[in-house]
């Protein structure tokens, strides 16, 4: 046999928004009632949010993501994992997708592409070609 | 395969075959033949139906071709690449000018010579042309494929549908997962197109062929390079020994006395069993994903059986059949057969689009031992492939009008 080993290509990216919620009465997220669901997608390695209030952008958080593959497929995913948490957190975004976002995916995908402010080339993994799976699997 | 010259011979043809198509009626003696018919988004057009404003979905009216030329990587890879790209498919499968595939499946040679007269017959009566057929068979028995595994144990079972002979411990999946104008998954409407709102469906038909000699080649060399049976390759490769014992429930040996089809993955997180990267496992990921990307699937071999050498091409040919082409096939062959959706070290191994620039990676264990194959090449190349709308009976009624 020969013994060619091709390097493989990246596979994991990272994703980030900033979500900016409206102001007012009652548009306050009740983070006790914010679970992004029981399951997240398997394709997903890490996702944590910033608050932005010491940038002085109270009203405003950063949603960061490392996951695997397609872009769009990782949306829908995160649909379909979250969507119940989603369509608390949408209606309080300025701006935001449409609800629910069961049957408005497109309009999440839109909104995504739109606002994600990654990735910058700086991105770094030390184990970029790993998926999930591989790491679980080691 | 079959060509429509005008839209009036193409109704004449659809009028006459129509009440020949198998319907949804249970029967209590199966019949001798039973008939398909599946039409190409070029069919529906030369029928004069106006694709742009159907509500037929976009990956059905881009169709088949397109998709295999746009979509080979790098994130997003059906597979349809360099022998396998649509300009190598056979049967006028990669001209665009197949519009109908119809399928007959026959209990015997008898039945299936009289049902291709019948058709044959009612073909040259309306002035359609036949392009090509591809003849399939259970010749080897037991529902075996030419890798040697025992085929077609893991089927959904649909609400609404009669139970599967082979039960499994899987959630029931929406009738709309299969039949369009019922709710899909998470309670989403999935409705057919205008001329047809219910009970019809979509297909990917595939032509794939097996490269029999390479994967028999490949399975002596890697038991020689990683001391290791052959019969354990074979097993892990797929996620079931040969005789089609799954992996987690018996994994050190086939057993013709556990369940074909009643498991998961929940005591087999860490894969030490069935390996992550195996064929069943990464095409249909029970407790490990979503109902949403299930497919049900018509197919059975071509070609004689196996003998070293001997030229003759062998393969699988058939139907894998759901209500969204990009939601169900797409997704299981551009993401875990093909993509990094399951693993970034390996693609299937058994209808993977392996070349020189993927990861050949395919990690196992086997008694305790970590073994990490290497070095095997692409075992299945597609022939051929169309998506097809499968219409109701009324939906039948209509484009023949």
């Amino acid at each position: 046999m020969s013994t060619v080993i091709p390097t493989p290509p990246p596979i994991q990216h990272p994703l980030s928004l900033v979500l900016k919620l409206k102001t007012g009465k009652g548009s306050e997220v009740n983070t006790d009632e914010i679970n992004l669901g029981p399951s997240l997608p398997d394709i997903l390695h890490f996702a944590w949010v910033i608050s932005l209030a010491p940038l002085g952008l109270p009203t405003s958080i950063l949603l960061s993501t490392v996951y695997d593959g397609d872009f769009d497929v990782y949306l829908d995913k995160f649909i379909d994992s979250s969507h119940e948490a989603f369509d608390k957190i949408f209606p309080l975004i300025e701006d935001g997708p449409k609800t629910p976002v069961l049957e408005n995916r497109q309009s999440f995908h839109d909104y995504v592409r739109k606002n994600n402010i990654g990735p910058l080339p700086t991105f770094f993994s030390a184990y970029p070609t790993m998926a999930v799976a591989d790491i679980l699997n080691c | 395969m079959i060509n429509m010259p005008s839209a009036a011979a193409g109704k004449k043809f659809v009028a006459a075959v129509t009440p020949l198509i198998t319907t949804a009626t249970e029967w209590k003696v199966k019949p001798a033949q039973c008939y398909n018919i599946g039409f190409t988004a070029d069919g529906l057009s030369a029928l004069g139906i106006n694709l742009s404003t159907a509500g037929l979905v976009p990956e059905f009216v881009e169709g088949a071709i397109a998709r295999g030329v746009k979509y080979v990587k790098p994130d997003y890879d059906l597979g349809d690449t360099g022998t396998s790209a649509p300009g190598n498919w056979i049967l006028g499968l990669g001209s665009g000018g197949v519009h109908i595939i119809l399928s007959l499946f026959a209990l015997d040679p008898e039945a299936r010579d009289e049902g291709t007269t019948t058709v044959t017959s009612m073909m040259t009566d309306a002035g359609v042309k036949q392009l090509g057929f591809q003849d399939a068979d259970d010749t080897l028995g037991d529902s075996r494929v030419h890798f040697g595994y025992h085929d077609s144990l893991s089927q959904p079972n649909i609400d609404g549908a009669p139970p599967r002979n082979t039960q499994d411990n899987q959630p029931i999946v929406s009738t709309g997962e299969f039949v369009l104008g019922y709710n899909a998954e998470n309670s989403v409407p999935r409705p057919g197109p205008s001329f047809d709102p219910a009970n019809g469906t979509y297909s990917a038909f595939r032509i794939l062929k097996q490269d029999v000699d390479a994967f028999y080649e490949y399975l002596a060399e890697a038991a020689a390079d990683y001391d290791l049976p052959q019969e354990v390759i074979q097993a892990k490769l797929c996620g079931r020994w040969a005789d089609g014992t799954p992996l987690v429930l018996s994994p050190d040996t086939p057993d013709p006395d556990v369940s074909r089809n009643n498991f998961d993955y929940s005591n087999d997180k860490p894969a030490r069993s069935c390996p992550i990267a195996s064929h069943i496992r990464r095409s249909q990921r029970r407790n490990e994903d979503t109902q949403q990307h299930r497919l049900l699937r018509r197919a059975a071999p071509y070609g004689p059986p196996y003998v070293p050498k001997d030229g003759i091409e062998r393969g699988l040919t058939g139907h894998f059949i759901c209500t969204s082409l990009q939601q169900q096939y797409e997704f299981i062959i551009s993401q875990w057969d093909n993509g990094s959706g399951v693993t970034g070290q390996s693609r299937d191994p058994l209808i993977g689009a392996i070349d020189d620039t993927t990861p050949p990676d395919f990690l196992l264990y086997w008694k305790g031992e970590k073994k990490r194959l290497k070095n095997f090449g692409r075992f299945t190349t597609t022939r051929g492939g169309a998506y097809c709308y499968l219409p109701s009976i009324s939906g039948l009624q209509t484009l023949s009008a």
